[in-house]
């Protein structure tokens, strides 16, 4: 803490940056989920619904607010539509890797020993794989789909959740509170879940909505290299992959507004991110 | 000495991991659906022809078999014949990795050098206007999808000013470049071809600017965290309030410990950078690793799929025990 | 003091260092190349060609090699080949003339009367690169070779009856015969995909034991000889041709020396020819075809193609397998929509599974037109109002997803639900092989243009390209028919037979033939349409 006026002035302004960041960025996300939750039943095209009385490429206007795309489907309710599937899956994707990741890595931390050993090696052996060839793996075995993408990100994701909790809960498997908890009686899974978990979880709760974008970058870019959502269905980064062509004959509609799409959402995640980091940096200060 | 023990005995545990690795891709890309050697014959082919040519690649024999042979070549160091090609895969790679780790050693060490440099401006301007912009910039640069910014950079830097040469090839082939690494900047500047050296540059300035805009902002977040920890801390102010002078006191208290961290999250960046170059690549059609691994898999080329995923997890592996070991030597919680 | 606003001294060494090293390079790089907005190209020399491919060279060994059709292109053009087709002029523009096969690194190459022996004549005194001379022993060692190799020659080989190496014959140095089974219509067309030579001296050298026919020396090492050397072949590079002096026949290549860079995206192809850094788009899609149409400094070629876009029906799996299902698509598919849509109007229409331009081609062969009510009562004849499929198709391909969405979409006004299924290459290869696609989008053209071959190669039992698993003994019977007959109106008479029986069994859903359309610089002069989809680059030149 500062001594000076000035300085306890500076703090004050310091804290509220990371608000800032945090307000913003969620504000970025409630409006993007609400658009595409509830957009959808007011555009008058389905996701893939070709409109016969407009032309492919159609330019913006009239109709069709972002024109229409090689296949005569307008732009504007694919978006809002893409936007559900690349939320859902990102978010899901995330949830699902986080209860994985922190499970294994309550049992390795706590436990310690061979199966810490073998635990971290086999979290070691996926985090390892190359993520585009384990979630076309994971896709080509399931079948490909919201779902199956899902778990392949999800198990791309895990470990990292699993090194994390690994790591707070061998930095306070220790302390005198879990030590107290121990030796008054509580039982092992009551003590992991009660006292050792929640603690654990505070590096988790910033970087998850750093990887919930992440994870949607991830999703935009095997769709866009053909391996995750197929083309005609709608996502952004499959959108983008149908219209590169036509970028470099200055029809941009059909591929700059998935990306700005992606962009604001994984900025929206990135403040928030960013901004819990800074109010935990401020409480460690 | 502790350290390096643990640094020791992770090299050890590398191995299973490794081995790990290499036994999973080896049954994954068999499991998958797809067969590769349809893919080489011509539609006159018989069910006899298709024999042939699987029992050329070995994969009538028996799986257990099959994995041996693939050990023994891996240990002698070959990676196996393509399906595709019929070339042998370690020289295939070999004249691919160049180009990739060209990208990306040259786009982390730009990041590097901006995030610094930025990074320590915006840690002494801490929570004014300045860096507050820059933090948010970086961070828009870090949320968008490399690929569409790799596309926007050429209708720019291309097709708009003209200033970017054509997203494909790497050098200008008039200049006459003996390939020796397959980085082709650097083959230039160790065979002293000038006009090769300017011209490869040139063709690496909008794929090194996509990746180094996506990638800064994680780099410039620990320079300017660990920055503002130093100056927050106790011995600045102390030197601070003794009159040391501004440059002094930044050179020696500031730089180098708000440098510290960098080391760890730069190998991090690069790791991970390793493993997505594909999309960059083929925006630009730079005909590198990443590319080369994609086409692989799509026509599951096993003995390409195999070496291109234990080359990255290697890499992967690799950077990821610095990290540890670094995170290890300096939280004093953690003991080794 | 501690706070002082400005950078230090190192620091804006460092940025200005950074900044500096761009603009050093932008400025040197923009004084050794033109500027992209000017229109000439940025090749020191006016008589090198670029032109630009989709996809890279897997392998330079054209028997053991992976099947790709740039690849056979390029071979085309540097083995040397003993005969190939003569060219035509119809309609204004020049193309290769499949009924006039020339010889052109040989002398000569004639039947007997019987036209079971075939006899090659070769020049004398021609040389490859190495200094040896092309000798008899050359192409009977290659064509051992495809034999062993049991690839794609090997399969054409059957067609005409040519199942063992046996059957080739030295007679001397410069005289090889060809003794077939049967007599074949076909044999001059197979022979000119066929009749390519190694340097069999030069290879013997870099033979082992474990590897009796070089594979690995020819894998890594362009052939050459042929109308054009490689000189350059760097993985990720580009690929230089030089044309090869020591050519001793007629029409020697036009072009000293050709570049072949390998660009994968489209809309790279379009951008580098509008900037002139190419001459030839050979990958450009529809959609960047028709905006250079409008661009100064390009010029379009059209022609006429015999490439062919369908939907393959399985006949064995349900619900495919009732013929009225088959034409309850056939009557749904949208042809002029498509043709307009996807083509923007530059495909031919057709009305046969026989393509438009092959001989004996009837406008009776497929007379399905876009009816929904003729969908409906087609599918009520099969006693169902609706049933749910899945079309497969190339992903990747952006003509096929655009095809492929339209079926679907007017399919399901007839009561056809489709799923559509992008597949990659080995996904698709695989189940091609185990045959379970109940429908699939194919596009592409034959070799040999002659009904014959496209039996053999799509219409009978086990036939490779027959993904539609579709038999019928009366095409067995005229296919084994036309293997002996020779004279041609003869075969269009059974020609015309195929064609009725296909439009009563309707095992494809023909969709259209797209024309031909290459985007070059105006400059670029002298293209031969080639009827196998293999560019000939002898015949291109540049006025530059």
């Amino acid at each position: 803490m500062s001594l000076s006026r000035t300085g306890r002035r500076r703090e004050k302004r310091d804290g509220r940056f990371g608000t800032v960041l945090v307000v913003t960025g969620a504000g970025i996300l409630a409006v993007v989920a609400l658009a595409v939750l509830l957009g959808p039943l007011f555009t008058a095209w389905g996701p893939n619904e070709i409109d016969p009385s407009a032309p492919t490429l159609a330019e913006p206007g009239g109709a069709h607010l972002f024109g229409t795309d090689v296949n005569g489907m307008d732009v504007w309710s694919r978006l809002l539509y893409a936007g559900r599937v690349d939320l859902g899956i990102a978010i899901a994707a995330v949830a699902v890797a986080v209860v994985l990741g922190s499970v294994l890595g309550v049992v390795a931390g706590y436990f310690g020993g061979w199966l810490d050993d073998v635990l971290m090696r086999l979290t070691d052996i996926f985090q390892a794989f190359p993520t585009f060839i384990l979630a076309l793996a994971v896709a080509a075995l399931l079948g490909s789909g919201p779902v199956n993408l899902t778990v392949a990100i999800a198990l791309v994701n895990a470990p990292a959740y699993a090194r994390l909790v690994r790591a707070e809960v061998r930095a306070i498997r220790d302390l005198t509170y879990v030590d107290a908890a121990r030796t008054s009686g509580a039982s092992t899974i009551g003590l992991l879940w009660r006292h050792v978990l929640p603690n654990s979880l505070t590096p988790v709760r910033v970087i998850a909505p750093l990887n919930c974008g992440w994870a949607m970058l991830t999703l935009a870019g095997l769709s866009f290299l053909g391996l995750g959502i197929p083309v005609p269905d709608a996502e952004w980064g499959a959108m983008i992959s149908l219209g590169t062509g036509d970028v470099v004959a200055g029809r941009w509609w059909t591929s700059v507004p998935p990306g700005i799409a992606l962009l604001v959402c994984v900025l929206g995640f990135s403040l928030l991110g960013e901004g819990l980091q800074e109010r935990a940096d401020r409480v460690r200060r | 000495m502790r350290v390096l023990r643990f640094v020791v005995r992770r090299l050890l545990q590398l191995i299973p991991v490794l081995l790990g690795v290499v036994v999973l891709t080896f049954l994954l890309v068999r499991v998958l659906p797809g067969d590769p050697i349809r893919t080489i014959l011509g539609p006159n082919a018989t069910a006899a022809d298709e024999a042939a040519a699987g029992a050329r690649f070995g994969l009538d024999r028996p799986l257990w078999q099959q994995f041996t042979d693939y050990l023994s070549g891996l240990v002698t160091g070959d990676f196996g014949t393509s399906i595709q090609s019929g070339q042998s895969v370690g020289g295939e790679m070999a004249l691919r990795i160049g180009p990739t780790m060209e990208l990306v050693v040259l786009a982390v060490a730009i990041a590097m050098v901006i995030a610094t440099v930025v990074g320590l401006w915006s840690a002494r301007h801490a929570n004014r206007a300045g860096d507050h912009g820059i933090r948010v910039l970086a961070l828009v640069g870090n949320s968008m999808p490399e690929f569409w910014l790799g596309l926007v950079l050429i209708l720019v830097g291309y097709a708009g000013l003209g200033w970017f040469p054509a997203p494909s090839g790497r050098v200008d082939p008039d200049t006459d470049l003996t390939p020796i690494t397959g980085a082709d900047a650097l083959d230039a500047l160790l065979t002293g071809n000038m006009p090769a050296l300017t011209s490869s540059l040139w063709h690496l300035a909008l794929p090194v600017l996509t990746l180094v805009i996506v990638i800064v902002a994680p780099l410039l977040r620990s320079v300017r965290a660990s920055a503002l920890e130093v100056l927050r801390s106790e011995p600045y102010a102390a030197a601070e309030a003794h009159g040391l002078p501004g440059r002094l006191l930044r050179r020696g208290y500031l730089v180098r410990a708000a440098l510290v961290r960098l080391p760890s999250l730069a190998a991090l960046v690069f790791g991970f950078s390793i493993g997505s170059t594909v999309l960059v690549e083929y925006v630009y059609s730079w005909q590198g690793f990443g590319q080369w691994a994609l086409r692989g898999l799509l026509y599951r080329d096993y003995p390409v799929v195999q070496a291109s995923v234990l080359v990255i997890a290697f890499c992967y592996v690799v950077v990821f025990l610095i990290a540890d070991v670094v995170h290890a030597m300096l939280d004093p919680r953690v003991r080794i | 003091m501690a706070d002082s606003p400005h950078f230090s001294r190192r620091s804006i060494l460092q940025l200005g260092g950074v900044g500096a090293f761009l603009l050093a390079t932008g400025a040197c790089a923009s004084g050794s190349k033109n500027n992209p907005s000017s229109s000439s190209s940025g090749g020191a020399k006016s008589s090198t060609l670029k032109i630009a491919v989709s996809s890279y060279i897997s392998s330079w060994d054209q028997d053991f090699v992976g099947f790709d059709l740039t690849a056979l292109m390029l071979y085309k053009n540097v083995f040397p080949y003993m005969i190939d087709y003569g060219v035509k002029t119809v309609g204004g523009s020049k193309i290769l003339d499949t009924e006039n096969i020339m010889p052109t690194f040989a002398e000569s190459f004639e039947p007997d009367a019987e036209q079971k022996v075939w006899t090659l004549k070769l020049r004398k005194g021609v040389k490859f690169p190495s200094g040896n001379e092309l000798k008899a022993a050359d192409v009977k060692w290659s064509k051992d070779r495809a034999f062993a190799a049991q690839a794609n020659v090997a399969g054409i080989y059957r067609t005409i009856g040519l199942t063992k190496p046996e059957q080739v014959v030295v007679v001397d140095d410069y005289t090889v015969e060809f003794h077939q089974e049967f007599p074949s219509a076909l044999t001059r067309q197979i022979q000119a995909i066929s009749l390519y030579v190694f340097d069999s001296v030069e290879a013997k050298k870099h033979a082992t034991d474990a590897d009796p026919w070089a594979k690995e020396w020819f894998a890594k090492n362009p052939p050459t000889g042929g109308y054009f050397n490689v000189t350059k072949a760097t993985q990720g590079q580009e690929i230089e041709l030089t044309a090869n002096d020591a050519y001793p026949g007629p029409d020697p290549a036009k072009t000293k020396t050709i570049r072949i860079s390998v660009v994968p995206a489209a809309a790279n192809q379009r951008l580098q020819l509008q900037a002139g850094d190419i001459d030839i788009a050979l990958g450009a899609n529809p959609r960047d075809i028709r905006d250079l149409k409008k661009t100064s400094g390009v010029a379009v070629l059209s022609a006429a193609s015999n490439s062919q876009v369908a939907i393959q029906m399985s006949t064995t799996t349900a619900p495919f397998d009732d013929v009225n299902v088959r034409k309850a698509l056939a009557y749904a598919t949208p042809y002029e929509q498509i043709i307009k849509n996807v083509y923007g109007g530059d495909a031919r229409p057709t009305k046969s599974v026989v393509p438009l331009d092959m001989p004996g081609y009837s406008e009776k062969g497929y007379p399905y037109t876009y009816d929904i009510d003729k969908a409906k009562a087609a599918l009520a004849a099969s006693g169902r109002t609706s049933i749910s499929s899945e079309l497969v198709f190339q992903t990747d391909n952006d003509e096929q997803q655009q095809i492929a969405v339209l079926v679907q979409s007017e399919a399901r006004k007839a009561g056809i639900e489709l799923k559509l299924t992008p597949l990659d290459p080995a996904t698709l290869a695989d189940r091609r092989g185990k045959k379970n696609i109940p429908l699939q989008i194919t596009s592409g053209q034959l070799w040999v243009n002659d009904v014959e071959y496209m039996l053999a190669t799509s219409f009978v039992q086990g036939a490779n390209l027959n993904y539609a698993n579709y038999t019928n003994p009366k095409i067995e019977q005229i296919y084994q028919q036309s293997h002996t007959t020779v004279d041609t109106s003869a075969r269009n008479q059974l020609w015309a037979q195929v064609q009725d029986i296909m439009a009563e069994d309707v095992p494809w859903v023909v969709i259209c033939q797209p024309n031909f359309n290459l985007p070059v610089r105006e400059s670029v002069a002298g293209w031969v349409q080639p009827m196998d989809g293999l560019a000939r680059l002898r015949y291109l030149g540049t006025s530059a």
